[in-house]
């Protein structure tokens, strides 16, 4: 059953990207974290991914979406397995990254890289741009060593930089610069996975908009496929083509871009979708209000996640465990009782 | 006019040279009033803020200008006096939350102090309305939470103890230095209400300082745009989102994600990056990155003009219709 | 510019003269082997070296024209159509330091101090006017006040006081350097290591260090020196090895917190090698810290070596280092107050200036000023 539900949301929205088969496949990933050690009197788990399954084809673009804390990044970082999981599977290509010793792991990363968040730690200090981008061109022999001058500058005008910048250092460049530098260092590798974690979130409003369209341009012509994860639903809706809600570790609405916002099943994809600021003087609607805080995520919950905060719980939701994410309408899938 | 700011000028002596952060600022607030400042990072709004209060770290330092409050001279106070007027009638918010509270103290003794020291409380009425404050500012359980750390309080509830403290003098002036940008969109709401709310109750003054325009339309009743330590534009609000003036304004306005318009729509920006305020362009210092600039824009920097009531913009190529 | 080629250019000169008006002393004084010259000599020309294979090369790039960085950039880009190089591009955070740093003058002030004595040092043979440990009349020329023939003084041997301060000079400074290298070298493999692994590799590592640390670091040293033979090598060795815990320690500490930055995490995403993400990545961005230890350690090893050999189980007379002329002028201080006065003025100025070079290299490698944070 659960493979049918997850099968209901394969197909793209675009379908000349559609594959037969999954580039990634997700299942059952959980990735939990210890606290405390044998001399402490409080230790325990906590359950940063907790459950997750999801499939992205070649060439899609999957929106994950939450507050911080419901262990999105963990989750981008358990799939590239930068962090170890705990339990699950995640298969690139069909083959199994977790089941892979650290040596047979090291060629396939290039095929899966990542952008990270805030660009000034993400670039080291100490080197400057031309061996920060030859540094992956080299290591996968993407090109001869006479050639690097001439990749590095073919890759940062990828990014739409000048070839002059690859003479700088990190800390001579403005934010959105370095942003584009971490873009052309992952796509050095010629990826086929990228996982942006909250890649344009850390930006002003208008340089994210020159990033995110540089990073779009590029994803869409060389065919990557993407995990977006942000927290600004405005900026994923432009960019995904599939949007996965999370909270506290469990995907809990998921389906098509426009059919989640626009009419969404979750109650807490409500509350997300209504909080975001409307940059109109005039409109403003009423908002959803969401009530106290997510619940700790060590301690395992009887009921619903969510229902400490719900509008609309009733004595289920405290009660039983949601259903699995299912089906609700065509390739739209919710975990929620009420539902 | 609660607080006027008149032709403020502060510059920072850095070896590369001087870097004139804020460049002839002026404009008013008045009682009550909620005024943004808006503008891309590195374009001197924080400096801004910390000219009001007599702060700008060294090497920087206030060259030039008036800041009155209240009809009073702030600079030409003692540093007494400055110190009252600080935290007293004028309060301060600022990004990170996290680094605003003193890990080492719960924040209802943090709060219990700044009674103290300028409402002359005695600890254990302090106290008492440190809880009452925590209440005020939306925090469940103020009892439990007064004797809380800062790190054992969320992103959010932490924000909250800061504005708690910020307002708990009653201040007629809050400073809000991007109060916002550090917290989750939820959280970010029910934090603009909540300084919405505090307005009401205190009639208190605002100057929320923001790169995002969709937060300056929930709250402010007029705007000031900013860029390479210059006012661009200023005007209401609703005047300045239904028809800016500047091109800089349009630029903003365009790059602010709005819910609802269509996937796979690209965001459009501005192009170019903020100059480096130690060699700025000629002329208009925004022309490299401007579509309406041409040769006149690259001589004089453009003189502020009125346009319309309340309205004034510093650009050659502006028109009202 | 011209300041500093001024600078080079009169050094070059005073040096020159030196050599021509004094060739037959330099022959004949360069390897005397009752001063352990030949050793001490060894160490003062290897101790440049190795200070330049640790990194120092950013210094010596402040000497270089930045037109010239571009035209080798140029060359090595030849065949292709390189992009052109901006003036003013391309300043690595040390060389952003290293102009900082030249525009503290009290630093800089430390810096030719150190410059000037470890030239001296080298020089030693050249510069003393009279052989150092040469006795020829005690009764004669004892404890004879500073004068235009004796500079210093000499001392109740009636020994020249200047030569023997400028032969010290050698051993002081040598077997303090020295001996910082070797705490620097081992106290950051050590350190680097257990950070990197962790886990239990870092939980026993570290315990050792614990164990090391818990004895007062000089008496550690008395109890070694008493026990092994005081050779110049042995007291390196000995000082060095009983100094590296600090470093460890905080070259750890900075590991550990690097380990969790993106850039980190980017480089393992990309597939590096442990050993590439260490060396390229790790060390490079760790090593601010330890030089500005390593120039507040080496004026603490000058105190610690003076003070070994002031309780005399140090360097041994009639080898002359700072700390057993100090503690030869202790038994004549009221007869003859040069005898103290001079070694210990030289032992002050010295850990001074190591003091101002440490201050000046920390706020210039302060990561903070690196970055324009405000605005």
């Amino acid at each position: 059953m659960r493979e049918e539900a997850v099968g209901g949301t394969r197909a793209p929205s675009d379908p000349a990207v559609a594959d037969a088969r999954a580039l990634l496949e997700v299942e059952g990933l959980e990735t939990w974290f210890p606290f405390g050690s044998r001399w402490t009197t409080r230790r325990g788990w906590v359950r940063a991914v907790d459950g997750v399954d999801f499939l992205l084809a070649r060439g899609e673009v999957l929106g994950l979406v939450g507050e911080s804390g419901c262990g999105k990044t963990t989750l981008g970082r358990s799939v590239l397995r930068l962090v170890e999981p705990t339990a699950g599977r995640v298969r690139l290509d069909g083959t199994d990254i977790l089941a892979l010793r650290d040596r047979e792991l090291r060629p396939l990363r290039r095929r899966m890289q990542i952008v990270f968040q805030d660009p000034y730690a993400s670039l080291s200090p100490r080197l400057q741009i031309r061996r920060i981008l030859a540094e992956p061109l080299l290591l996968y022999r993407l090109v001869s060593r006479s050639g690097v001058d001439d990749a590095v500058a073919a890759l940062l005008s990828a990014v739409g930089l000048e070839p002059y910048f690859m003479w700088r250092y990190p800390h001579e460049m403005s934010g959105g610069q370095r942003q584009r530098i971490a873009i052309a260092r992952a796509l050095a590798c010629e990826p086929d996975l990228l996982v942006a974690d909250e890649a344009v979130s850390a930006l002003d409003v208008s340089v994210q908009a020159q990033v995110l369209r540089i990073l779009l341009e590029l994803q869409r012509s060389r065919g990557i496929a993407m995990l977006f994860i942000s927290h600004d639903l405005s900026v994923v809706e432009r960019t995904a083509d599939r949007v996965a809600v999370m909270y506290l570790g469990r995907i809990v609405e998921e389906g098509p871009t426009d059919a989640v916002i626009a009419s969404p099943l979750h109650p807490y994809t409500q509350a997300l979708l209504s909080a975001v600021p409307e940059p109109d003087p005039q409109g403003r609607g009423e908002r959803v209000r969401l009530r106290g805080e997510p619940p700790s995520p060590t301690e395992p919950i009887a009921g619903c996640p969510f229902a400490s905060r719900c509008p609309e719980a009733q004595a289920i939701c405290r009660r039983a465990p949601p259903p699995a994410l299912e089906p609700k309408r065509e390739g739209h899938l919710a975990a929620c009782h009420l539902r | 006019m609660l607080l006027r700011v008149e032709d403020l000028a502060a510059t920072f002596f850095l070896d590369e040279g001087e870097l004139r952060a804020v460049d002839g600022v002026t404009f008013e607030i008045g009682e009550g009033e909620t005024v943004a400042l808006v503008g891309e990072s590195g374009c001197g709004k924080t400096i801004v803020a910390l000219s009001i209060l007599d702060l700008v770290p060294s090497p920087g330092r206030i060259v030039g200008g008036r800041i009155l409050f209240g009809g009073r001279d702030l600079h030409g106070l003692k540093p007494e006096e400055l110190r009252r007027v600080r935290g007293g009638e004028i309060g301060m918010v600022f990004q990170e939350p996290g680094s605003a509270l003193n890990p080492v103290f719960p924040v209802g003794r943090q709060i219990a102090e700044v009674l103290e020291l300028h409402r002359g409380m005695t600890r254990r009425d302090a106290e008492l309305e440190a809880v009452r404050a925590l209440g005020g500012v939306g925090i469940p359980d103020p009892e439990t939470r007064a004797k809380a750390y800062p790190f054992e309080l969320s992103g959010g509830m932490r924000q909250r103890a800061v504005i708690a403290i910020a307002t708990c003098t009653r201040p007629k002036l809050l400073i809000a230095d991007e109060p916002t940008t550090a917290l989750d969109v939820t959280v970010q709401a029910d934090i603009l209400d909540l300084l919405g709310d505090l307005r009401e109750r205190y009639h208190m003054a605002t100057l929320l300082i923001t790169h995002d325009l969709g937060v300056v339309a929930e709250t402010a009743e007029r705007t000031l745009v900013m860029y390479t330590g210059k006012l661009f534009e200023t005007g209401p609000t609703d005047r300045i989102f239904d028809e800016p003036l500047h091109p800089y304004t349009t630029g903003l306005l365009r790059a602010v994600p709005r819910l609802g318009s269509g996937r796979g729509v690209p965001l459009e920006g501005i192009p170019g990056a903020v100059p480096d305020l130690l060699r700025l362009p000629s002329g208009c210092t925004f022309h490299p990155r401007c579509e309406l600039a041409d040769e006149g824009c690259t001589d004089a920097f453009p003189p502020t003009r009125e346009m319309g009531p309340g309205r004034e913009c510093a650009c050659y190529r502006a028109t009202t219709t | 510019m011209s300041r500093r080629a001024l600078h080079l250019f009169g050094l070059a000169a005073i040096l020159g003269m030196v050599l021509v008006l004094r060739r037959e002393a330099f022959l004949e004084q360069w390897s005397n082997p009752a001063l352990d010259a030949r050793v001490a000599t060894r160490f003062v020309v290897i101790a440049p070296v190795l200070c330049m294979l640790l990194g120092l090369r950013d210094v010596l790039a402040l000497w270089r024209p930045a037109r010239e960085t571009t035209q080798k950039g140029g060359s090595r880009a030849e065949g292709h159509e390189g992009p052109p190089r901006p003036a003013g591009h391309g300043r690595g955070p040390y060389r952003v330091a290293m102009r900082r740093f030249a525009e503290n003058r009290l630093a800089m002030a430390g810096l030719y101090a150190i410059a000037g004595l470890c030239l001296v040092a080298i020089l030693a043979p050249l510069l003393a006017p009279f052989d150092p440990t040469a006795i020829d009349d005690p009764v004669a020329t004892r404890h004879l006040p500073p004068s235009a023939e004796h500079p210093f003084g000499t001392d109740e041997y009636g020994r020249d006081w200047l030569s023997r301060a400028l032969y010290g000079a050698r051993v002081s400074l040598s077997v303090a350097i020295l001996a910082v290298m070797v705490a620097v070298t081992v106290g950051t493999i050590y350190g680097a290591v257990a950070g990197y692994f962790g886990g239990f590799v870092d939980n026993a590592l570290m315990r050792i260090v614990d164990v090391i640390m818990a004895f007062p670091t000089f008496f550690l040293m008395l109890m070694l020196v008493g026990v092994f033979e005081a050779s110049l090598l042995a007291l390196v060795l000995i000082m060095g090895l009983t100094s590296w815990t600090g470093t460890a320690r905080f070259i750890r500490g900075e590991i550990l917190s690097l380990k969790e930055r993106d850039f980190i995490e980017a480089a393992r995403a990309m597939g590096l090698p442990h050993r590439i993400i260490i060396f390229r990545h790790l060390i490079p961005n760790a090593l601010a810290p330890v030089l500005v230890s390593a120039a507040l350690m080496v004026g603490g090893m000058i105190g610690a070596e003076a003070g070994l050999s002031f309780l005399g189980i140090g360097i041994r007379p009639p080898t002359p280092s700072w700390g057993n002329m100090v503690s030869q002028g202790q038994d004549a201080i009221f007869v003859a107050w040069w005898v103290a006065l001079f070694p210990g003025l030289l032992l002050s100025i010295t850990i001074l200036s190591f003091n101002l070079l440490a201050d000046g290299l920390r706020d210039a490698l302060d990561p903070k000023t690196l970055m324009r944070k405000y605005v």
